[in-house]
């Protein structure tokens, strides 16, 4: 069992935002990759749907982060190291914070990239297939994404805080949801562009929901084996995992087929993978 | 006052950042991304009709 000798680290809203906005932004870049060169005819108006969500989210994540410093203005330290006699880059692969840094100076320059060329290609009002390049881009931009949205789990569970370093799933529950949030968000502003890809998003959706619930299972059982499953569901939040739940059920139910996409469910996905985050968040340190 | 290795902490010389979940945390990950592309592939990858309609 885990010794726990660590004070909580007083993450709040900044972070719990970051990475719920982590997930979104990583997962839709990834969904928007697949539907782009992956798809059907008529999909890379929502493979840029994708792309377009990406770069603003992963903007505003850096804020969130930097603001969380509390020093904002030191943020560059995360990735310069000024020590006198071992100045140079500070990168340490042992530690996800470290990595998460770079990953997400990565992934914006990638975002970034593919916003500009989203943008372009709507102003030509080309809806033809990118150059070629761009799938080089897109795809080791979707490899640093979902680094991206799964690493602030792992953050969690190699930390020594109750809870979170009593499971090693979380970063696997956050790359799940982060890619069921993010088919949620591409569906949901996509809609006035309805065609059959929202009605595959659809399905997607249900498959990372399912992905997500035998997460969120493993979570329980590994918190439980820990002894620490009480501590998660103490005061209010048992209430906000029942939410969580719930939330999985109307993705889930677009997998048997033959109903028609309805606008509720993207919203209700999108508030469900946020309880989630609050909830693991805060019931390990409140 | 009493050093920290008396009650099995670690002390100043010997402290190392947690790392208990950090290989496993990482391979569940990667697992879980490979399947969600997997899945994501399956769901939203182009249907057989419009791979025999696209080429004209």
């Amino acid at each position: 069992m885990a010794e726990h000798f660590a004070q909580p680290p007083n993450w709040q809203w900044y972070i719990t935002l970051y990475f719920y906005l982590a997930g979104i932004a990583g997962g839709s870049y990834v969904l928007a990759t697949i539907l782009r060169w992956r798809g059907g005819a008529g999909d890379e108006r929502l493979a840029r749907v994708g792309y377009t969500l990406a770069f603003p989210l992963v903007v505003v994540c850096g804020a969130l982060l930097t603001i969380d410093l509390g020093q904002p203005m030191r943020f560059w330290h995360m990735m310069i190291d000024t020590t006198p006699g071992a100045a140079g880059l500070n990168f340490k692969y042992w530690s996800p914070i470290s990595l998460g840094t770079w990953a997400l100076l990565l992934f914006s320059l990638f975002s970034f990239l593919s916003f500009v060329m989203s943008w372009k290609l709507n102003r030509d009002q080309n809806y033809a297939q990118p150059p070629g390049y761009a799938k080089v881009i897109n795809v080791l931009g979707s490899i640093v994404g979902l680094f991206l949205a799964s690493y602030t789990g792992v953050v969690l569970s190699v930390s020594n805080q109750p809870v979170w370093s009593d499971s090693w799933v979380i970063g696997a529950l956050f790359v799940a949801s982060g890619l069921s949030a993010a088919a949620a968000a591409i569906a949901w502003l996509g809609r006035s562009q309805a065609g059959p890809g929202e009605a595959r998003l659809s399905v997607a959706d249900g498959y990372f929901a399912l992905l997500e619930l035998v997460a969120l299972i493993v979570f329980f059982i590994t918190l439980s084996m820990a002894g620490t499953l009480g501590l998660t569901f103490r005061g209010i939040y048992w209430l906000l995992w029942i939410l969580v739940v719930l939330s999985l059920i109307p993705p889930l139910r677009n997998l048997s087929g033959g109903r028609a996409p309805s606008a509720l469910v993207p919203i209700v996905v999108l508030v469900g993978v946020l309880l989630m985050r609050i909830a693991v968040i805060f019931s390990a340190q409140y | 006052m009493d050093n920290p290795e008396r009650y099995g902490f670690p002390n100043a010389q010997n402290a190392v950042l947690p790392r208990r979940n950090n290989v496993k945390g990482y391979v569940a990950a990667f697992f879980m991304a490979a399947i969600g592309v997997f899945a994501g592939v399956k769901a939203l990858g182009a249907p057989v009709s419009d791979d025999t309609t696209g080429e004209g």
